[in-house]
């Protein structure tokens, strides 16, 4: 009670500060004067009593003084004087106050970027189950998505058939999940109750991604709402048309239609029942300038990139990502990761000379079974400082580029904002390539041009002929697709994917010729 | 007017409370009856009376409000409140167990000991 009366009172001395001041001074003044009538009244005559009263009480202002001290006034009193004071001063010195304030708001604002960024790369976990045990696999050291963020060089690409032959047997992993590298716009139209298109209202354009049929169980990425892509919707290609919605686009697009489930939408013009939504903070695996929509399953390639199909034995083309579970094991023993990592090599081996058919000289066989590592297998980010196997093997650097590796990736980026890699390789340590993103921040427009280059400078004549081939191809069919901007945006990266053979198992191959 | 004597410490708020607890009363007038209830023989340092009413205040213990002195001024009346009409009794019962125990101890000589 008494705490409660004393803010009261405090409050009470703050706001009515003037008010109370002149009621003290009244109130002390009714005392000077009653003394000095009780002067008067035992015979002192009036001006000298009152001269004789004052004398007594004392000075008014000291009895302030003590009545203010007593209330406990003085810090307030003279915090307001001090902040007075200072702001006087910040007037007086406009330079100093500018220079001032703008070092204080460039500190602030320098810090919170590259805090953001820190957050987003180092401190955040997946909210998934045990995101220590996700890895990604990629062509380079430095590469890989961290915190949702691409780190080093575009990572591994691998075609269909081998992602296929991994979810099968993911070996000594909890399980091999793919996705398409590139999320590309697709135009999507609700149906009408009668189940028919409805003409009249537009087409939205949203970012979809293929996934495969475990995508969601290897994250262990559960749903708000009805279900995720299951490994059924993605058995056959041209079959599953099911897909996931974000949170985003349902809520967005969808007017967080409670509903939804069981009802269909069309993708370029196909209907694909909608089974489930993802809830808020899951915006896929890798962070997109434009965050992903919709997930479908891979087996509807064709419907999804508007491209023939790439779903067939080698195909040769290369447009997969790969992503696993580890497992609890070699999640925290080095020599078990390793055993992982050397299956992966084992896998990517046998791809080659499956690959390679009949057609390989005894000399290219040692050379593949020489070559290593050819699989790097990073961990995601909260384990370690970086990636183990820096720490394993300073060399490193020195391997032949044929890695086939990547970094991890933290699926779901906080903010919507996402920098693009260009693909640079870094031969910077570790603080290094966190930073990078930064740079590529500031040139968001050079991504979509850099494979290219990209691509000449690292394979041989013969693939780049093949390549360009393709990439007039890639135009072409481009302009068939409903959006032209995201044709021409996705387009470059197309160019990477599914012409590229795996950068890096073909990179070694050609090395090896 | 014999001798007077100071306050002892700490005893100046239970004895301006006991003085408000008679009936409302002016800065001066608590003053006023102090002095006559002791019959002449405290004297409340002037330097004190208003701290201590103003921190009495703040503390919830009395209340204040405008009002008219005998001889028809505006002055400043001090009231119990509630909780200092309980402040006031557990100080008195403090004060009392206190004064009894010294009055039981000065007397002593080695004998009882």
């Amino acid at each position: 009670v008494k705490l409660f009366a004393r803010l009261r009172s405090w409050l009470k001395w703050i706001v009515k500060r003037a008010r109370l001041e002149t009621a003290m001074e009244a109130e002390l003044r009714f005392h000077i004067e009653s003394i000095a009538e009780d002067l008067v009244r035992s015979g002192v005559p009036q001006p000298e009593a009152l001269r004789r009263a004052r004398i007594q009480f004392g000075g008014i202002e000291s009895h302030k003084d003590a009545i203010r001290a007593s209330l406990g006034l003085r810090f307030w009193d003279q915090l307001w004087m001090d902040l007075r004071y200072g702001v006087r001063m910040l007037a007086k010195g406009p330079a100093f106050t500018a220079i001032a304030l703008l070092s204080l708001a460039l500190g602030i604002g320098g810090n919170t970027a590259i805090f953001t960024l820190m957050n987003q790369v180092m401190l955040r976990n997946l909210p998934v189950r045990n995101p220590e045990q996700l890895v990604a696999f990629g062509d380079s050291e430095f590469g890989g998505i961290a915190g949702g963020i691409d780190l080093g060089a575009l990572g591994g690409y691998f075609p269909w058939d081998f992602t296929r032959s991994l979810q099968t047997d993911p070996g000594p992993f909890q399980g091999v999940a793919a996705y398409c590298s590139f999320s590309n716009k697709v135009s999507i139209r609700p149906l009408v109750a009668s189940g028919n298109v409805n003409a009249s209202s537009p087409a939205l354009l949203a970012p979809a991604n293929l996934v495969s049929g475990n995508y969601f169980s290897v994250l262990d990425a559960q749903p708000l709402l009805g279900r995720t892509i299951l490994p059924s919707d993605d058995a056959t290609p041209g079959s599953g048309a099911v897909t996931v919605l974000s949170y985003h686009f349902w809520q967005q697009s969808l007017s967080s239609d409670p509903s939804i489930l069981g009802k269909s939408i069309t993708i370029n013009g196909t209907p694909f029942e909608v089974v489930g939504v993802m809830p808020q903070g899951f915006l896929g695996i890798k962070q997109e300038l434009e965050p992903t929509d919709l997930w479908t399953p891979i087996s509807m390639q064709t419907v999804v990139l508007q491209q023939p199909s790439m779903l067939t034995p080698h195909s040769g083309l290369y447009f997969l990502h790969l992503f696993a579970r580890l497992s609890p094991r070699a999640a925290s023993n080095k020599a078990e990761l390793a055993r992982s990592q050397n299956w992966l090599n084992q896998q990517i081996r046998n791809g080659i000379r499956e690959r390679e058919g009949g057609t390989m000289s005894a000399d290219r066989q040692l050379e593949i079974s020489r070559a290593r590592p050819l699989a790097y297998i990073s961990v995601w980010f909260k384990d370690c400082p970086l990636f183990p196997e820096f720490a394993l093997s300073p060399s490193a650097r020195l391997r032949p580029s044929a890695a086939v590796t990547g970094p991890p990736a933290s699926p779901f980026p906080v903010t919507r904002r996402r920098p693009r890699r260009t693909g640079t390789r870094s031969s910077t340590a570790s603080l290094g390539s966190i930073l990078r993103p930064l740079e590529y921040r500031l040139s968001q427009d050079v991504p979509s041009t850099m494979p290219t280059a990209r691509i000449a400078r690292r394979w041989p004549s013969s693939t780049r002929r093949s390549l360009a081939t393709f990439s007039q191809k890639a135009t072409r069919s481009g302009s068939l697709s409903s959006s032209t901007s995201t044709a021409s945006k996705g387009h470059g990266r197309l160019l990477v994917s599914p012409a590229t053979p795996n950068p890096g198992i073909l990179a070694m191959l050609t090395r090896l010729e | 007017v014999g001798k007077r004597i100071d306050l002892l410490q700490g005893t100046l708020d239970m004895l301006i409370l006991k003085a408000v607890s008679l009936g409302p009363l002016h800065g001066y007038g608590v003053l006023l009856r102090i002095r006559q209830v002791s019959g002449e023989q405290l004297e409340i340092q002037q330097g004190s009376l208003y701290p201590a009413l103003y921190r009495l205040e703040h503390q919830g213990l009395i209340a204040s409000e405008c009002g008219e002195s005998d001889n028809n001024r505006k002055a400043k009346f001090y009231r119990l409140t509630a909780a200092g009409r309980r402040q006031l009794h557990s100080e008195t019962e403090r004060w009392n167990r206190m004064a009894s125990l010294i009055a039981s101890i000065l007397p002593t000589t080695l004998e009882e000991v």
